[in-house]
This record gives C-alpha cells, sequence and structure tokens, in this order.
C-alpha cells in the first residue's frame, strides 16, 4: 500500500518550530518578567501606551512614573502615523489606553473618528490656548519651534532671508525643506490661516520655481546644513542640538526662530489622548497628568531641548524662552486646514 | 478529481499544510480587497484618475527590473569567481560578497549620501579622478543604494553552483569547448532557473523598499504608499496604488517564468566530484581586485563609517547604551523564523514533487504578495485579522514570527524550489522502488541533497528577520525592542553615535550565520 504516513516530516518541523519557539523563550527573558523583578505591589496596575514619540526622547521620563507610581507601563514605540492606522485597524479591539503622538495633528484624526475619550477640565486646565483641543480630547505636552536653520559658513547672521526672500532668484537651490513631515505640514496650516489658501499657493508655487532640495525628515536635512552641502533648511529647532550633541560645538549650523507672529514662528505640539476603548481612564489620566508635572516638562525642556506646554517653567538657557517666540495664535491639531495643506501639496506637485 | 482525492489521502498532512500557509500568505491580499471594496470610491478612482499614477508605475517597475538585472549582473560573475577559480582568498570571498545583504536599507540610505552626496568622500575621490558622478538624489543614489540587496540573486547561484557536478565541466572541457562556451552551453543552463529566482527577489524587495526611495527622492509605488499613510486623507488611497503594485508583481512573475526558462532536467551524479580550480592566469589579480572592491564598497564602507560615526559621538560625549537584550532578541527572532519559515519553505517544493503543480503553484503566487507590498501594508492587515479573529495571539510572538512568515516566505521558497527542482525525480522513484515510502526518500535523500539551498534559504530569512521594521514595530511584544528597532529609534532622532552599537552588531549576526554556513568541498563526497 502507499498509505504513507507523513510522520516523519511533520513531527521534525513541529520539533523545529518548538525548539525554536522555547529556545527563544529561554534565552530571552520576556519583558514583563524583566521589569517585574521591581517590587510592585500584589494587583499592580498597568496600562498600555503607544507611543509615537521616540523612545530617546520619552523613555527615561515613562520609567520614571512607573517609578513613582507603581503603574506599569506597557509600551509599543513607533512612527506617530502609523500607530494612528494602527489604532484605526484595531478598531473596538484596541489594547491601547494612551496614545503619546509626536504630532497632535494626528491625536486631531482620532478625536474626529470618535476614538478619543474626554479629558476633564482639571487636566485640560494645566495648558492654555491653542495647546489642547477644542472638543476637549487630546492635550499638548510639549511644542518644537519652526526655524530656519542655516550654514554660518554660508550665511551670516544678520542675512538670514525671511520666508518670502526664499523664492527669490538669490536663494535658487539653496534651500532646504521636507514637505512630507507632519511639522512642515503644520507650519502650512498656520499659514492658510493667517495668510489664506490663495496667499499660501502662490508662496508654495514660488517655492517649488526656486527647486528647493526635499528631503524626508529633520534629520537628514538639518545633517546636510550641517555639513555646508545645502546653505539653509526649514526644520524644526531640536534637531541642531542633537547633532551639536554627535559631533560636538564645532558645527557650523544655527537656528534662525523668525520670532514675528506669523507661520514661521510656528510651534508644533506632541500631545496624548486617552483611546475611547480604554477600560483604565482613571490610570491612563494619571499618566497624562504626569506628563504635565513641572518636573516632567522641565525634563523634556532640559533633556530633549524642547519646550514646555505647561506655561512658567524654566528652560535651559541655550533655548529662547517660550514667551520670546511670538507663535502665530493658530490651533495646532486642526484637520480641516491640515487638509487643505495637503491638498495644496499635492495640487503644486510638491508631494505625490 | 478523484486523482487530486486520492493524493490528498496519501499526503494528508502535505496539503493540510499548504492550504493552511497559503490562507495565512493570501492575508495582506484580502485586506487589500475588503478594504478596496469598503472604500472603493476613495481608494480606487482617485488612483485611476491620478496622471502621476501611470509614470510612478512604470518606474517603480523599471527600477525592479533594472536593479534586479544589476544585482544578477553583479552575482553571476561573483559566484563564479568566488566557487571555481584561483581567485586569491576565494573561500572567504564566498562569503564576505554576501555580507551586503546584512546592511538595512535605513543604514545604507545614511551611508549613501555620505559617501557619495554632495560632500561625500567618495564622490571627492572620484572628481580628483577626473570622473564627475551623477547627483545622489535621484537613480544613481537609490540605484546604489538598493544594489547591498544584490546578494538575494547571489545566494541562489552559490547554492547552484554548489550542488553542480565539475565532471560535466571537465567533460565539456575535454571535447575542446573554450571555457567561455562551456560555461554558456552547460553552466549556464543550470543556473538560469537560479538567477531568475534571485533576481525575482532583489526586484521584489525594490517594489517594497522605503527606506532607499524616500531617502534619494525616487517616487515608487510605495514610496507613495508610505507617504499616504504619514497623514489622515491619504489613507483609502494606500489601498488602491497597493493593489496597483500586486499588478506589476503579476508582471514580475510573468517576466520570470519567461526568464527561468523550462529548468533542465539535472544531470546530478550520485558522487560528487571537487571542483578544479581554474586558472585565471593574468586575470586572477583584477578578478580578485572586482571582487575586493564589492566587499569594501558592501561591506568594509558602511561598517567603517558606523565607526566612524561611533567614535565621532563618544569624543563629543553622546550618549550609548547597551542593547545586549536587544541584540538576544534578534538573535532568538531571526533563528526562530529562520527554522520555521525554511521548514514551511519546503512544502510547495514536495507538493510539486508529489505531483500537484497547482496547489504548490497558487501557494508560491500566493505567498509572494506579502514580501512585494510594502511592510506597513503587510503589518496593518495582519493588525485588522489578529484583533478580529485571533485577538489572544494579536501582539505575542507567534504572531510576530507569523508577520514575518507571511513577509519572508517567498525568500525561503525560491531558494528552496531551486535547491530541489535540481534533485533528479528519478531518485525519489528508485528509491520508492526499493520499498521506502515517499517520505522516507525526501528525508533521507532529496532533502540532504539539496542542504546548500536550504541553507541559503535560511540564511536569507534570518538576515531579512533581523533587518525587519514595520511588522516588528506593529506587532512585537509590548515592551519589547530588537536591533533594528533600537536602529531606527535612534537615527530617526539623530543619535547616530547610540545607533552605531546596534548597526554593528547586526552585521556581526549575520557574519556568524555565514562562518556556520555548510561547505560540501570541506567534506569527503558523500
Amino acid at each position: 500500500m502507499r498509505l504513507s504516513p507523513p510522520r516523519h516530516l511533520s513531527t521534525l518541523i513541529a520539533l523545529l518550530a518548538l525548539t525554536a519557539l522555547a529556545g527563544c523563550k529561554k534565552e530571552t527573558p520576556a519583558p514583563s518578567s524583566a521589569t517585574a523583578e521591581v517590587e510592585l505591589p500584589a494587583k499592580a496596575e498597568s496600562l498600555v501606551v503607544y507611543s509615537g514619540r521616540n523612545e530617546a526622547l520619552v523613555g527615561p521620563l515613562l520609567k520614571r512614573f512607573e517609578e513613582e507610581t507603581g503603574i506599569k507601563l506597557e509600551l509599543r514605540y513607533a512612527n506617530t502615523a502609523q500607530l494612528a492606522a494602527t489604532i484605526l485597524e484595531e478598531g473596538a479591539n484596541s489594547p491601547a489606553d494612551v496614545f503619546y503622538a509626536q504630532d497632535v495633528s494626528t491625536l486631531g484624526l482620532l478625536e474626529e473618528r470618535g476614538r478619543l475619550a474626554p479629558l476633564p477640565q482639571e487636566v485640560l486646565g494645566k495648558v492654555t490656548g491653542t495647546t489642547r483641543s477644542p472638543e476637549g480630547k487630546w492635550i499638548g505636552i510639549s511644542g518644537r519651534a519652526r526655524v530656519l536653520v542655516y550654514n554660518t559658513d554660508k550665511v551670516a547672521a544678520d542675512e538670514v532671508p525671511s520666508i518670502e526672500e526664499l523664492t527669490t532668484p538669490a536663494w535658487k537651490g539653496r534651500v532646504a525643506w521636507a514637505p512630507e513631515n507632519a511639522s512642515f505640514q503644520s507650519f502650512l496650516v498656520a499659514m492658510i490661516e493667517k495668510e489664506g489658501v490663495e496667499k499660501t499657493r502662490a508662496w508654495l508655487e514660488a517655492m517649488k520655481k526656486n527647486e528647493p532640495r526635499a528631503f524626508p525628515s529633520n534629520v537628514p536635512l538639518v545633517a546636510a546644513v550641517a555639513k555646508g552641502e545645502i546653505d539653509v533648511g526649514l526644520a524644526n529647532h531640536y534637531y541642531l542640538y542633537r547633532i551639536r550633541g554627535e559631533q560636538g560645538e564645532g558645527v557650523k549650523a544655527e537656528n534662525h526662530y523668525y520670532r514675528n507672529g506669523k507661520a514661521e514662528s510656528f510651534v508644533s505640539v506632541s500631545g496624548a489622548g486617552i483611546l475611547d476603548t480604554s477600560k483604565k481612564a482613571a490610570t491612563a489620566q494619571k499618566l497624562i497628568e504626569f506628563l504635565l508635572t513641572p518636573e516632567s516638562q522641565r525634563y523634556l525642556a532640559q533633556a530633549n531641548f524642547e519646550f514646555p506646554a505647561v506655561e512658567g517653567i524654566e528652560t535651559p538657557h541655550s533655548l529662547p524662552p517660550v514667551s520670546s517666540l511670538q507663535r502665530p495664535d493658530v490651533s495646532a491639531g486642526s484637520l480641516a486646514n491640515l487638509e487643505r495643506a495637503v491638498t495644496l501639496l499635492r495640487e503644486t506637485g510638491i508631494l505625490l | 478529481m478523484s486523482r487530486a482525492y486520492r493524493r490528498l489521502r496519501e499526503q494528508p498532512l502535505l496539503y493540510a499544510g499548504g492550504i493552511v500557509i497559503g490562507l495565512a500568505c493570501f492575508m495582506p491580499l484580502a485586506w487589500l480587497v475588503i478594504a478596496g471594496i469598503r472604500e472603493a470610491d476613495q481608494a480606487i478612482a482617485p488612483v485611476l484618475a491620478a496622471s502621476s499614477t501611470l509614470p510612478i508605475a512604470l518606474r517603480s517597475l523599471g527600477l525592479a527590473v533594472g536593479v534586479a538585472a544589476l544585482a544578477v549582473a553583479i552575482s553571476l560573475p561573483l559566484a563564479w569567481l568566488t566557487h571555481a577559480t584561483n581567485l586569491p582568498g576565494r573561500a572567504a570571498f564566498r562569503w564576505l560578497v554576501v555580507l551586503p545583504l546584512a546592511i538595512p536599507s535605513y543604514i545604507s540610505g545614511f551611508v549613501v549620501v555620505a559617501l557619495l552626496g554632495p560632500s561625500g568622500s567618495l564622490r571627492g575621490l572620484a572628481s580628483s579622478l577626473g570622473i564627475g558622478l551623477p547627483d545622489v538624489y535621484g537613480t544613481f543614489g537609490v540605484v546604489i543604494a538598493l544594489l547591498f540587496m544584490f546578494p538575494l540573486a547571489l545566494l541562489p547561484l552559490q547554492a547552484a553552483l554548489e550542488d553542480l557536478d565539475a565532471s560535466q565541466w571537465e567533460a565539456a572541457r575535454g571535447l575542446g569547448l573554450s571555457p567561455w562556451l562551456a560555461f554558456r552551453r552547460v553552466i549556464w543552463p543550470q543556473l538560469r532557473m537560479p538567477a531568475a529566482n534571485g533576481g525575482l527577489l532583489v526586484a521584489l524587495y525594490v517594489l517594497s523598499d522605503f527606506g532607499a526611495v524616500s531617502l534619494l527622492r525616487y517616487p515608487t509605488l510605495s514610496y507613495v504608499i508610505y507617504l499616504r499613510y504619514e497623514n489622515p486623507f491619504g489613507r483609502s488611497e494606500s489601498i488602491g496604488y497597493a493593489l496597483l503594485l500586486m499588478l506589476l508583481v503579476g508582471i514580475l512573475f510573468g517576466l520570470h517564468r519567461w526568464l527561468a526558462g523550462r529548468s533542465s532536467i539535472p544531470s546530478r551524479a550520485s558522487t560528487r566530484r571537487p571542483w578544479p580550480s581554474i586558472p585565471l592566469g593574468p586575470w586572477r589579480w583584477p578578478a580578485a581586485l572586482v571582487a575586493g572592491s564589492v566587499v569594501g564598497l558592501g561591506v568594509l564602507l558602511p561598517i567603517a563609517s558606523t565607526l566612524g560615526w561611533w567614535l565621532r559621538g563618544v569624543a563629543a560625549g553622546a550618549p550609548t547604551f547597551p542593547v545586549a537584550k536587544e541584540a538576544v532578541w534578534t538573535l532568538g527572532l531571526g533563528l526562530a523564523a529562520a527554522l520555521i519559515i525554511t521548514s514551511l519553505a519546503i512544502l510547495p517544493g514536495l507538493l510539486t514533487r508529489a505531483g500537484s503543480r497547482r496547489v504548490s503553484q497558487l501557494l508560491r503566487v500566493a505567498s509572494h504578495s506579502g514580501y512585494a507590498l510594502p511592510g506597513i501594508v503587510v503589518a496593518l492587515a495582519l493588525v485588522f485579522f489578529a484583533t478580529r479573529v485571533a485577538l489572544p495571539l494579536y501582539q505575542t510572538l507567534p504572531m510576530l514570527l507569523i508577520a514575518y512568515g507571511v513577509r519572508f516566505l517567498p525568500l525561503a521558497i525560491q531558494n528552496v524550489d531551486a535547491g530541489l527542482e535540481r534533485q533528479s525525480r528519478r531518485l525519489d522513484d528508485a528509491a520508492r522502488s526499493l520499498g521506502r515510502t515517499q517520505w522516507r526518500v525526501w528525508l533521507e535523500v532529496t532533502l540532504p541533497a539539496a542542504a546548500p539551498a536550504i541553507f541559503a534559504a535560511g540564511l536569507t530569512v534570518f538576515v531579512s528577520t533581523i533587518k525587519e521594521l514595520p511588522a516588528t514595530l506593529l506587532l512585537a511584544p509590548l515592551n519589547t525592542n530588537t536591533l533594528a528597532t533600537r536602529i531606527w529609534g535612534w537615527t530617526s532622532e539623530a543619535y547616530f553615535t547610540a545607533a552605531a552599537a546596534p548597526a554593528l552588531i547586526l552585521v556581526v549576526l549575520a557574519f556568524a550565520l555565514l562562518v556556520v554556513r555548510p561547505d560540501r568541498r570541506r567534506r569527503t563526497s558523500p
């Protein structure tokens, strides 16, 4: 008979798979057991946090929260927009309690889709004005200012061009920007709110004619300016501090803050919200409150050179005072204008 | 019908396994179709209406085919030189030339910019020699950055050569054929299929890549898909673009079939003679220079650049962090994925041998969608299905391994297939006529004979897994970090010093696996 029991191969495969899994388990203690060594109360509370903010920026702060409160955090770090897409795919089964986003426009999207729970007034009251959602479902934690970063060998401090001058022939091929970047798009949102759609479109078209060099994000952009591969770039302020930390104080680049109350003085905001599907809203609120304490705000300013969202927090000397920035009075999470900005970028052919 | 039923009764496990794997591999495609139907007017219509769609699709296809052709063109001479000639340092080169595969595209992109960018050292060197290199931002840079993946084409060729019998070559030469003619008539027909398989893998990889095309400004479909995920308004459109990408995969498959040709029935002898080393004569050192420059550009320069970042950063007082735990996770995940996925990849080949070409063909095509789609699409498809039908598995280790399976099964299948295809089926029949069961023949004869190909499959999966990002970021158990997620995290915030150590460890891990690779020549013939 040709009835051959195919046991051998299947057993082999099963064995291989099992040893692989077992081996993996053995070699690598599950993260829960690693953190469980810390003495925690018998029924430790825990929270699942999706963080679009980088672990290098907020990891130490979140660890401090665990130590101070005994609440265990289960973290997923990834790109903010992709995490938002993940939350939408997960639907009602999302395990996430808190979403900590690099840019609050993403929180605005989740809010619009009904995926965020309202925050209590006592939390919202910790910040003012445009740093929180008008609907009260997300709150800003810290900010990154828009700047023109310039190479000090190529451009003198008193010759830094205005946003309008960047479109003149003198600056042809000398400007870097990152049109795909959320902060750049937020800057356009501010321009649309302050100047209107048509003026913004005209500026974009004039810029495009001037052949700016596009970068996918701020890091390679600022690095290119620091190397002198390009003269100036529209970026967020804090990457230069990072590059100085990496390459020493001799880096030949500086930030120019426009401080004129217009779009180019905009401050992008990172923020957090509680998921509508979370069953631990009270615990989640503790985390958000923790991020807004003066100590946490000071940490973000000192370790990352970010601007605190809470007013009255002292900042390091190398950072200009928040009050001096003269930021435009524009809501950071305005989805409608973000859509207009993205549409403009696509209509002008700047973004695919 | 009755034949299929009889076969099913003969090999129930094989078929059941094939069907389960096929279903798993269909998940990304199924999700795309579900989402495409759900949001047809937002997902499909704008993509079809946009005037940029066709140029982008053609550019993606062109880049995929071009880079694949270049990769095969580099791999073929390298494979031959390191296998059959008296190239100096041949044994070392044989595995050194595979190493560029271990450089993740999010590193190679930065390295290419650093070396070939406007103030890059290689550009300076070239211009001092009077060579003006094209702008790094554009076709030139993106092709160079993507060519780091050329060993995907090299590995199947190496495995095939390893499996070839030298007596054919000797006979051809003995009959007075020139080396070139002997290669073309005797060797090339047996390398055609592995070359086409490897080329297909490179092409599919290029379709899926995001890191290199975004940094070096080359708009492809995957790039547009990622862009659409970057803000809330284009998400539906990304579905349309992903479906279009699947169309390109179909075209590449057609091309692959045509190029692979009808594989010649192998004439492998049961005993293998050791390969002679063909004297290269005056070409010996120029050939070494070529092989050496591939290693230099693809391995040494990236490692040197990474070390440079590290030294500069340490001098400037930038922080570094220990990554031992991440290294262990990475190694464990890589080995587990390699073992499981390679084992599963044997099924389609065996199904073909069991006489069911159609089932195995279906399985092959299904599995390739997961590899060619951008990682974010596959990851989100798995998020969708896992949270709906397998919630307890969501964000667990098995789920992550399933994700790797969906993404990398084709890598293993292409390699294993080429290996199994070369094993004569007469051997199966002979052994069975001696009273062995089908499975014993496979286990004792066929699979051991295909060992080089199976190892190449495992190696490719291992290296791809340890570099993988989108699925690892979204589907790994919470609080888990791998070397790749660390490198991503640190480089994306300009902490290059911190990223240097995990990047170097990643290369060392790939290196370590290459060293344990079985080498037929060291053993006596079976």
